[in-house]
């Protein structure tokens, strides 16, 4: 479109040339040839102004337009890039222009199969997740969209049109919502059937002790009978944990300064850290508002981040807190300002496909591990209105990020 | 005179156990057992008990039920309830009915007995 614009541009500027020559030289007796002219002029120069005024509206809505629109020729090498898809991947126009539209892809030979379909199947993609690569080699997850370019003359297909956002906003917030179904379903399962043991055991366990009470204390069949309440316990207290997973009590959330739940929690490990050879760091913001939150529950939640950080570094090494404000975090009820509590270590790191496992469950690395830490977690900090991410590198380490929602009402800081 | 004790669930080897344990008692406990809030209602009109022990999730008329009943009709008899379903909301809703103690299943034999000779000494 733009180059049929410039022909017609250089044709009017060309004309307007030889109009002002002609205007230069005319001869008065050559008016009415000259008014001909002239009319022509003004025509083909109003059809110009015309055209300028739909390719700027064209042109501002592709610019202005918050998804990246790529177009490539049907080699594949881009020949046009907007400004969001600029912004998107950080390259310049000049850049990218020419280069193969694959290569944006994380997996460039990916990226060449669906062009193939494109141009080969005429398959028209719609809102199709894959993972994107920007300049820097960040991996984005997009949704793409593909069309054809038509030849407005011919109608033949000239090039390729690529539209795409950025959805890491939106997985994010998908894979919290899916996580909080799959751990209330399952939390209402496991609660169920939790509550349908403890009747029994309590059968169980009351005939056991009032067997008990039949026996001297020394008699072998008196501790026997005391094993065998005593693994019932055993087992209550598991199911007691279930109920805390499935139900967790009703959040008694007062304005809390989170710095101090995390001290706390810290006063708590010391020993530990110690012994497991574990420095702690902490850089805390100095704006902090309080949180309106359960503090006891959050400080479950905390230490529970601290004890699986612990866990993960059997060798020793680094445990770090840091505390900041976020302007944007999306939450289910919307985006708003969000203090961000980032709990990293240098353990050994959690690998890619166990990272959403995590939050499942009964899912546990841990040879003695009930598998319910994070999951319960989860549950704690919805309570709360908190959000949980995770970010972690095999090998290297992992950070846990919670998320609370400032309440615009607490105007008190702590500092 | 002895005191009256009626225990009330569905699960019966636990009215069983406990029924064992205090016949046995030296304490002169006249115990009955019960399997529903029915049968509950039904030993309680036949002679006034001092203490009602409860679950709650019964089939039928539930130990809340009973409880209510109980304050109604039979002032003078105590109520404990007894749940597998242990929360605070029912914690909270036992006690506001009139029930003078909850206990959460499964729980320890001397701590239940302690809290039937508080109540009947």
């Amino acid at each position: 479109m733009s180059k049929q614009y410039k022909n017609k541009k250089e044709a009017a500027l060309t004309l307007q040339k030889f109009y002002s020559a002609l205007e230069a030289n005319r001869q008065p007796e050559e008016a009415p040839l000259d008014s001909d002219y002239k009319s022509k002029y003004n025509l083909l120069l109003k059809r110009f102004r015309e055209l300028e005024k739909v390719f700027d509206f064209h042109r501002g809505i592709i610019q202005q337009i918050s998804s990246g629109v790529i177009t490539t020729d049907l080699n594949g090498s881009i020949t046009f890039i907007n400004r969001a898809a600029q912004d998107i991947f950080g390259y310049h126009y000049l850049d990218i222009q020419g280069q193969n539209i694959s290569t944006l892809f994380a997996e460039p030979e990916q990226g060449t199969q669906f062009f193939k379909r494109v141009i080969k199947e005429g398959h028209q993609y719609q809102s199709k997740e894959t993972y994107l690569i920007t300049k820097d080699g960040e991996l984005i997850p997009a949704g793409f969209s593909t069309s054809y370019y038509l030849n407005p003359e011919n109608k033949e297909p000239e090039g390729v049109i690529f539209i795409f956002r950025n959805i890491t906003v939106v997985n994010n917030l998908r894979r919290q919502l899916e996580r909080m179904e799959r751990l209330a379903t399952l939390g209402e399962i496991s609660a169920g059937i939790a509550h349908e043991i403890r009747n029994p055991l309590a059968g169980i366990k009351t005939s056991a002790q009032v067997l008990e009470e039949s026996f001297s204390p020394g008699d072998f069949r008196s501790q026997l009978v005391s094993r065998i309440v005593k693994e019932i316990d055993r087992s209550n207290d598991l199911l007691k944990r279930f109920f805390n997973f499935a139900k967790p009590g009703r959040p008694k959330q007062e304005f809390q300064d989170i710095e101090m739940i995390i001290d706390g929690v810290y006063l708590l490990m010391a020993p530990r850290l110690k012994k497991r050879n574990i420095t702690f760091h902490t850089d805390f913001s100095s704006e902090m508002p309080r949180l309106y939150i359960d503090g006891s529950q959050i400080e479950q939640v905390i230490l529970n981040l601290f004890i699986n950080a612990v866990e993960a570094m059997p060798e020793g090494g680094k445990i770090m807190i840091n505390t900041k404000i976020v302007k944007e975090y999306v939450f289910e009820q919307g985006s708003q300002q969000a203090v961000v509590v980032e709990i990293a270590d240098t353990g050994r790191g959690i690998p890619i496909d166990q990272q959403e496992k995590i939050f499942n469950p009964f899912f546990t690395t841990k040879s003695d591990g009930v598998g319910l830490g994070l999951s319960i977690s989860t549950r704690l900090l919805e309570e709360n209105g908190g959000k949980i991410e995770v970010d972690s590198a095999e090998g290297k380490g992992s950070s846990f990020r919670i998320y609370f929602p400032v309440i615009e009402s607490d105007t008190s800081k702590i500092r | 005179m002895a005191k009256r004790l009626l225990i009330v669930d569905d699960e019966e080897t636990l009215t069983f156990s406990l029924y064992q344990s205090f016949i046995r008692s030296p304490k002169d406990y006249e115990v009955v057992t019960a399997a529903s809030g029915e049968e509950a209602l039904e030993r309680l009109s036949e002679k006034p008990f001092d203490l009602v022990v409860t679950d709650i999730f019964m089939p039928g008329i539930s130990g809340i039920e009973v409880l209510e009943k109980i304050r109604k009709e039979y002032p003078r008899t105590e109520v404990i309830i007894m749940t597998a379903y242990g929360s605070q909301e029912h914690r909270e809703n036992a006690m506001s009915k009139g029930a003078k103690y909850y206990i959460e299943k499964p729980f320890d034999m001397k701590e239940f007995k302690s809290l039937v000779i508080d109540l009947l000494g």
